[in-house]
C-alpha cells in the first residue's frame, strides 16, 4: 500500500500553513490562557475542602429519606401491539423529500422515537427496497425531529387567528367561488393526492396547478421531453455503469435521490475481483460526489457547459453522426480526450449526469447518453423516476398571473416560495392581490406569514400517504402516532375532499383509488385486499410494469439552443449548491440538522460564501471574514472561506439557510457567563443566498456573476474536526524514516504493480500486556470501508438520534466542544501548491474499543474499564469528570458533558431514547457500539432460544449507512463478515503502532487511476 | 500520650459510637429504599390475590417474559374477574342469606375498594362505558424504583429462571407490597456471581454477566 508513499494529508488550509499538526495548540480557541486556579477569591483551596466536607455530610443526612413518590399509570385497555417497554416497527415511507425511501419507524410506548432503514421481510438483513435498498440519510434520520417541533401550528389559522376547521372550510367555500383558483405544489409522488386534486380542480373549472421544486430539474425533465416526448426523470442505474461523468451534479449527496444513488454507486464501485467503475466529476466546487472521483475537472459553471457541447461533438465525430449544429467547440485538452475515450469504450456501460439548469446543456447530455447506447441500459427512462416534476415555467406563468389580477385564490401546498425563490420580493407583490391564500405549511414559515388560511399539514409520521417514486414501486407511509395526538392537524388530502365537498372516508378513498390504478394483480394477490395487508405490512410492493418503447432520440432537440460564449465576463461566478444535511430551506429549524457538520467545510450553524484558496489569498480573505457579494441589484452580506478544491473563479454558497423563525435557536447551548448566542441579536442562522439564483430562458439558473468587497467584519465558524490533531511524535514512529498516515489510500494502479506494501501494518509482536482475559464470549468489531464510505454522515445522526445526544449549539461547537459520537475525518491530500486539484478522504471516526485501550489505564475512579465481549465501557455513574481518558485517548473520541444541556422544551424530549440514559454535567461519553443493540438481541435470543445470528447486531450507524460501508459482528466467529473484512489485504487499523490493539479497522481507499489525473 | 493522640482518639471513637448508633437505627444510605410500603390509591392485596387466590404473577404482570418492564396491568385486566366479582363472598353470602330470610331480592353489593376500579374506567352502574364520566385510570404509587442509570431487564431475568420473589421477597404473603431487597448495586452482583459460581437452581449453564454495560449505558 504505497500511497501513504510520500502522500501528504492535512486537515484545513490553517494546519497546511504553518504545520500547526505538530505544534501544541492552546486548548481554548481563541487561544486565551486558563484562569490561574488559585484565584484570589479570599478562599483558599483547603477551607473549601473544610466547607464542601461540612456540607457533604449534612446532605448525606438530609438524603436518608425515602425516595420521591413517583407514580406509573397503566392503560385502561393496553393495545393489542403494545408492551411498555418494548420496542415495535412499523414499515413505512420518508418524506423527509420526494425520493421515496423505504424506512421502519421505531415506536416505544406509542410514540415514534427512531427512524431506520428499510428493512424487509426477509431478517435483519434484508436490504430490499426498490429505491433505497436498506438506507436512510441524515436528512431522514432527523425529519423525526420535526415530529416533536414545538414550533408546529397547533390549531388551523383564519386571518392570523386560532380557528376550526369546519369554520374555515365555510368561508372557504363562498370564496372557491369567487374566481380562478391556483393550487401550486411541490413535486407529489402520491397517485392518491393527485387525484384527490384532480377532483378538486375538476369541481372548479378554470383553476389551475403548477408544480414547483426548490431543488428544481426542470431543465433535465424538459430535456427529455425534448428528446424523447416524455416529460420525466430516467432512473439512473449506477450499479450498471462501469464510467460515470458527472457534471456539476452531487448525485451521491444532496441530487433527486441520494440515498439510491450511492447504494448503486457503491455497488458498481466493487465489481468482480479488482474491477472497479471509473468516475469522473466536472465541478467549480468540492461537492461530495467530487469528493469520490478519480479524475476531478474544476471548471466554472460556464466551461461544464462548453465541455459538455464539445464532448457532445466529439462523441458524435467518433460515432460517425454529423454533430448537430450550433455545439461550442472548445479544443479538447488531456482531461476532455480522456473522458472521450472512456466513455466511448464503455458503451452502453456509461451514464453521464448532469444537474446544470441549462436546456441545451441537458439536451446534450441526454444525446451523449442517447449515442453511447445508454438508454435501456443504465439509464431507465421506460420505468422512469417521478421524484422530480417540477417545471420551472409554471411558477412565472403563475407570477405574471398573479400580477395581472387574474388569480382569486391561491393554495400553496409544501412549498415555501417567498423563502426560495430569486425575486421572492416580486412574488410576494405579486401575491398582494391575490383575494385567498391557503398554506398547509405545518409550522411558521415565509409563506405562511403571508397566509390568509393556515391548514397545517400534520408530519409525515401522523398521516396515511402513498407513493409511487419509481414506476413500479408503490410505498406506503402509516402513520406512528394519530394525526390529532400532539397538534390539530389535517392532510392536504383530507382539506382537497373537503373543499370538494366529498365525504367518503379517505382510507376507503386511497383503496379505491389504487385497486382501479395499481397493477396489484401483477403483484400475485388474490384481491386486492390482501394485497393492501401485504403492502401496508411490508411498506412496499414492486410490481413488475408493462415497459413502454423508447421513443427515439429526436435529432431536431439540438437547434435552437443558446450557448455560452467562450469569453468568461468579469467578476466572479456565484453557484448555489446545497450542504448535504441542509439540501433546502424545508429543515432548517431541524437542529440535529443545523449542527451537523458538513462533511466537506465541517461547518454547523451557518453557511459562507466559499472561495477558491488562491482567490481568497488574493482577496487577502481569512476565514470568517464577512463579504458583500454584488450583482447590479442586490447586495448580500456573508461570511467568507477558502476551500480546497474549488475554481479560483467561483464562489460557492449553500441554499437553505436564513430561514426566517431560525431565531429560535440563538439560545441553543448552554447558558453560562460566556457564552455567546448561537445567532446574533434578531439575526438568524446563515444567510440566504436564493436571491442571487435569476430566471433565464425560463429556468431557475443557480449561478449569476457577481463581484466581492470586504466588509471589515469578522465572525468565528462553528467547526469541528480542525482541531485535536492526530500526528504521531517522533520516538514511537516506526524504524524508517516514513511515517504510517492516518488516512490510506493506494490507486489501482499501484496495486496492479506492486500490490499491497505491509509498511502500512504494524507487527505488534512485542506486548506488555499478558492475555489473561480467554472466555468464550463474543468479542465485537467493525470494519469501514473508505471506498463505500461517501461521508454522508447519515451514520452522525442516527448516532446522535439513538443515544440521546444533545444539540450544543454555535459557541460550544466553535469551543471544540461538539458532542457527536462519529464523526467524519476529511483529509486533503496532493499538491499544496495546487490547491484546487485535491483529493478528499473521508474518514468515520469513533470509539476504537482498543483491547489495551489507553483511556482504561489513566480513569482514578474506574468509570471506563473493558468488557468481557471486549467493549470499552464508559459508566456514566461512576465517572467524576477527570478528564484524563479524553487526554490519553489518541483517537479523540471521547466527548464532555460540559453542561446540563437543556432539555426544557418537554415536546422535544419525547424523542429521546428511554433505553439511554440522559447524561449529566461531568460525565465523559462516547460510543458504546450501540450496547443497548447488543443487550437487545441477547434478550430476544434469550426468549425466543434462537442463537444471534451475524449481522443481526447492527450499531444505529451500521443500520443507516446507504452504502453497507460498515461490518460489525463478532471477530472471534471464522465466518462472519467483520472476519472476512478483518482479513481483507487492504484492511489497516489507525495508530495500529501504538499498539492499543483498537477493534474499528478500515479498508484502504483505492482510487481507479494509475497516476493522478489520469 | 501527647495531646494530640488524645484528640485522635477522641474523634476516632466519636466516629465509631456514631456509626454504631446509625448502624442500629433507621437510618439508611440514600437510595436505598428497603422497606418502603407506600399507601395505595386502591387497598388491593396481593396477598388475597397472589397468595390465597394464587393467581400466576404473570397474570397481571404480562410483560415480565418479554419485556423490560414487568408492567402493571391494564384497568381492564382486572375488569376481567371484578366484572363479576364485586364484592368478598363472605359479605355477598351474608346478603344473600339475608334476604332470603327477609324474604326479598339480595342487595347489589360493591366493596368501596372494587367501585374505585369502575371509577377509573368511568363505568357506570351496569358496568358499561360511560363517555360522560371521566376516566382517569389508576395512579398507582410506584415501589421499586431503580435510579434512571440502571438498565433492568425483567424478560432476560424471568426466561432465565430467576424467582419473582428472589428480588421482590414474598409478595403473595403481603396485603401491601412492600420494598423487600435494597436493589442495591452490590445486591445484583452478589447474585450475579452466585449464579457463575453455582448455577442456578441446578443451571450451571447459565452466564451472569458482571460487566458494567450489562446495565449501565
Amino acid at each position: 500500500m504505497t500511497s501513504s508513499s510520500g502522500q501528504n494529508y492535512w486537515m484545513s488550509i490553517d494546519s497546511l500553513g504553518d504545520q500547526s499538526l505538530e505544534t501544541p495548540q492552546s486548548e481554548s480557541p481563541d487561544g486565551s490562557q486558563p484562569v490561574s486556579p488559585e484565584s484570589d477569591s479570599g478562599w483558599s483551596r483547603r477551607s473549601f475542602l473544610r466547607a464542601a466536607g461540612f456540607g457533604g455530610a449534612g446532605a448525606v443526612v438530609a438524603g436518608c429519606s425515602p425516595a420521591p413518590i413517583k407514580k406509573a399509570i397503566p392503560f385502561l385497555v393496553q393495545p393489542e401491539e403494545i408492551v411498555p417497554g418494548r420496542a415495535y416497527y412499523y414499515a413505512s415511507t420518508c418524506a423527509g423529500c420526494s425520493a421515496g425511501c423505504g424506512m421502519m419507524v421505531k415506536n416505544r410506548d406509542g410514540r415514534p422515537i427512531k427512524l431506520e432503514g428499510f428493512r424487509g421481510a426477509g431478517g435483519t438483513m434484508d436490504r430490499s427496497h426498490p429505491v433505497s435498498g436498506g438506507g436512510l440519510c441524515s436528512v431522514g434520520q432527523a425529519s423525526l425531529l420535526g415530529l416533536y417541533d414545538s414550533k408546529r401550528f397547533k390549531n388551523p389559522q383564519l386571518k392570523g387567528k386560532d380557528s376550526d376547521y369546519s369554520k374555515i372550510d365555510a368561508e372557504l367555500s363562498s370564496r372557491f367561488a369567487a374566481g380562478k383558483i391556483w393550487v401550486l405544489t411541490a413535486t407529489i409522488t402520491s397517485p392518491s393526492t393527485r387525484r384527490r386534486l384532480e377532483q378538486f380542480l375538476a369541481k372548479h373549472p378554470g383553476s389551475e396547478h403548477v408544480v414547483y421544486d426548490e431543488q428544481s430539474c426542470s431543465a433535465l425533465l424538459d430535456a427529455h421531453d425534448r428528446a424523447f416526448g416524455q416529460r420525466v426523470l430516467p432512473r439512473y442505474r449506477f450499479e450498471r455503469a462501469d464510467v460515470i461523468v458527472g457534471v456539476g451534479c452531487d448525485f451521491l449527496g444532496t441530487w433527486v435521490s441520494p440515498v439510491e444513488f450511492a447504494a448503486g454507486y457503491a455497488k458498481g464501485r466493487e465489481k468482480n475481483a479488482g474491477e472497479t467503475a471509473w468516475h469522473a466529476q466536472v465541478e467549480g466546487t468540492m461537492s461530495l460526489t467530487g469528493t469520490k472521483a478519480d479524475l476531478r475537472v474544476v471548471k466554472t459553471e460556464r466551461e461544464q457547459i462548453r465541455l459538455i457541447g464539445t464532448l457532445a461533438g466529439m462523441l458524435a465525430r467518433r460515432a460517425g453522426v454529423s454533430p448537430p449544429q450550433g455545439l461550442p467547440n472548445a479544443k479538447p485538452d488531456a482531461n476532455l480526450k480522456s473522458l472521450e475515450a472512456k466513455l466511448w469504450g464503455a458503451r452502453g456501460k456509461s451514464i453521464v449526469v448532469s444537474g446544470v439548469q441549462h436546456a441545451g446543456t441537458q439536451v446534450a447530455v441526454a444525446f451523449i447518453n442517447d449515442l453511447l447506447g445508454n438508454y435501456g441500459q443504465t439509464l431507465d427512462i421506460e420505468s422512469p423516476s417521478f421524484q422530480r416534476q417540477g417545471d420551472d415555467h409554471g411558477i412565472q406563468r403563475l407570477t405574471s398571473a398573479m400580477a395581472a389580477g387574474g388569480v382569486e385564490t391561491l393554495i400553496i401546498h409544501d412549498l415555501n416560495p417567498l423563502y426560495d425563490l430569486p425575486d421572492a420580493a416580486g412574488f410576494a407583490k405579486a401575491m398582494k392581490s391575490v383575494g385567498t391564500v391557503i398554506s398547509t405549511s405545518s409550522a411558521p414559515n415565509e409563506t405562511s406569514a403571508a397566509a390568509t388560511v393556515i391548514c397545517p399539514e400534520p408530519h409525515f409520521l401522523e398521516r396515511w400517504d402513498d407513493a409511487i417514486p419509481v414506476k413500479g414501486a408503490l410505498c406506503l407511509t402509516q402513520p406512528a402516532i394519530s394525526t390529532t395526538t400532539l397538534f390539530k392537524t389535517r392532510s392536504f388530502r383530507d382539506s382537497l375532499a373537503a373543499w370538494a365537498g366529498d365525504k367518503t372516508d379517505d382510507l376507503a378513498f386511497r383503496k379505491a383509488h389504487l385497486s382501479k390504478t395499481v397493477d396489484w394483480r401483477a403483484a400475485s394477490h388474490a384481491n386486492f385486499e390482501s394485497f393492501w395487508s401485504a403492502a401496508v405490512h411490508d411498506g412496499v410492493v414492486e410490481m413488475p410494469s408493462k415497459v413502454a418503447p423508447l421513443g427515439k432520440f429526436k435529432s431536431t432537440a439540438l437547434k435552437g439552443l443558446s450557448w455560452p460564449s467562450a469569453q468568461a465576463a468579469d467578476g466572479f461566478e456565484v453557484i448555489l449548491n446545497e450542504k448535504v444535511g441542509m439540501p433546502s430551506g424545508r429543515h432548517a429549524h431541524n437542529a440535529w440538522l443545523q449542527e451537523l457538520p458538513d462533511p466537506i467545510t465541517k461547518m454547523s450553524w451557518g453557511n459562507a460564501a466559499l472561495f477558491g484558496v488562491a482567490a481568497a489569498a488574493e482577496l487577502r480573505i481569512s476565514d470568517g471574514d464577512i463579504v458583500a457579494i454584488r450583482t447590479k441589484d442586490l447586495v448580500i452580506e456573508i461570511p467568507a472561506k477558502a476551500q480546497p478544491g474549488q475554481h479560483d473563479d467561483v464562489i460557492s454558497i449553500a441554499i437553505g439557510y436564513g430561514r426566517s423563525g431560525t431565531e429560535r435557536f440563538a439560545k441553543v447551548g448552554p447558558d453560562w457567563i460566556e457564552a455567546r448566542p448561537t445567532v446574533a441579536a434578531d439575526g438568524v442562522v446563515g444567510v440566504n443566498a436564493a436571491p442571487l439564483a435569476v430566471w433565464e430562458d425560463g429556468l431557475l439558473r443557480r449561478t449569476r456573476m457577481v463581484t466581492v468587497e470586504k466588509t471589515g467584519r469578522h465572525i468565528d465558524f462553528a467547526l469541528s474536526q480542525t482541531y485535536d490533531s492526530i500526528d504521531l511524535p517522533a520516538n514511537t514512529a516506526p524504524g524508517e524514516d516514513r511515517r504510517r498516515n492516518i488516512v490510506h489510500e493506494t490507486t489501482t494502479g499501484a496495486l496492479a504493480a506492486k500490490g499491497c506494501d505491509d509498511h502500512a501494518r504494524h507487527r505488534g509482536d512485542v506486548d506488555l500486556w499478558t492475555d489473561d482475559h480467554a472466555n468464550n464470549l463474543p468479542h465485537w468489531g467493525m470494519a469501514i470501508d473508505l471506498n463505500r464510505c461517501t461521508g454522508c454522515s447519515a451514520c452522525v445522526v442516527a448516532c446522535q438520534v439513538e443515544n440521546n445526544i444533545p444539540v450544543v449549539g454555535h459557541d460550544e461547537v466553535r469551543r471544540r466542544r461538539d458532542m457527536h459520537w462519529i464523526r467524519i475525518d476529511r483529509y486533503y491530500s496532493g499538491d499544496p501548491e495546487k490547491p484546487e486539484d485535491v483529493d478528499v478522504i473521508h474518514q468515520p471516526m469513533m470509539c476504537h474499543h482498543c483491547d489495551n485501550a489507553p483511556c482504561e489505564t489513566v480513569c482514578p475512579v474506574l468509570a471506563t474499564v473493558h468488557s468481557e465481549e471486549g467493549l470499552n465501557q464508559q459508566v456514566y455513574n461512576r465517572c467524576v469528570g477527570t478528564r484524563y481518558c479524553a487526554n490519553n485517548c489518541p483517537y479523540k473520541v471521547r466527548r464532555f458533558n460540559w453542561f446540563d444541556y437543556s432539555r426544557e422544551d418537554r415536546l422535544q424530549n419525547m424523542v429521546l431514547n428511554p433505553d439511554i440514559a440522559v447524561r449529566s454535567r461531568g460525565v465523559m461519553e462516547k460510543c458504546s457500539f450501540c450496547v443497548q443493540r447488543i443487550q437487545a438481541a441477547k434478550n430476544e435470543s434469550k426468549r425466543t432460544g434462537v442463537e444471534i445470528f451475524d449481522g443481526q447486531i447492527q450499531p444505529a450507524c451500521v443500520q443507516t449507512c446507504p452504502t453497507e460501508a460498515i461490518v460489525f459482528g463478532d471477530v472471534k466467529k471464522a465466518d462472519s463478515a467483520i472476519t472476512k473484512a478483518n482479513a481483507d489485504p487492504l484492511h489497516f487499523k489507525v495508530l495500529e503502532e501504538l499498539n492499543v490493539k483498537p477493534s474499528v479497522g478500515y479498508r484502504t481507499l483505492v482510487r481507479n487511476r494509475k497516476v493522478k489525473g489520469e | 500520650m501527647t495531646r494530640r493522640t488524645v484528640w485522635i482518639i477522641f474523634v476516632v471513637s466519636c466516629m465509631m459510637g456514631g456509626a454504631a448508633i446509625l448502624a442500629s437505627s433507621n437510618v439508611r444510605l440514600p437510595g436505598n429504599d428497603i422497606g418502603y410500603v407506600p399507601e395505595q390509591p386502591i387497598a388491593f392485596s396481593h396477598r388475597l390475590h397472589a397468595g390465597e387466590l394464587a393467581i400466576s404473577c404473570l397474570y397481571c404482570h404480562s410483560g415480565a417474559e418479554q419485556s423490560r418492564h414487568a408492567g402493571i396491568p391494564a384497568v381492564s385486566v382486572c375488569m376481567n374477574c371484578h366484572l363479576t366479582v364485586k364484592a368478598p363472598m363472605a359479605e355477598v353470602k351474608a346478603e344473600a342469606a339475608a334476604a332470603t330470610a327477609e324474604g326479598r331480592d339480595p342487595r347489589r353489593i360493591v366493596s368501596p375498594e372494587i367501585q374505585k376500579i369502575y371509577d377509573a374506567m368511568g363505568l357506570d352502574k351496569d358496568l358499561k362505558r360511560d363517555p360522560k364520566r371521566p376516566a382517569p385510570g389508576i395512579s398507582w404509587i410506584k415501589v421499586h424504583d431503580l435510579p434512571d442509570f440502571v438498565y433492568f431487564n425483567h424478560g432476560r431475568h424471568v426466561n432465565a429462571g430467576v424467582d419473582c420473589t428472589a428480588c421482590h421477597g414474598p409478595v403473595a404473603t403481603m396485603d401491601r407490597v412492600r420494598q423487600e431487597s435494597n436493589l442495591s448495586m452490590g445486591f445484583c452482583v452478589n447474585c450475579h456471581r452466585d449464579v457463575n459460581e453455582n448455577g442456578l437452581a441446578g443451571d450451571h449453564s447459565l452466564h451472569a454477566s458482571t460487566d458494567c454495560a450489562g446495565c449501565h449505558y
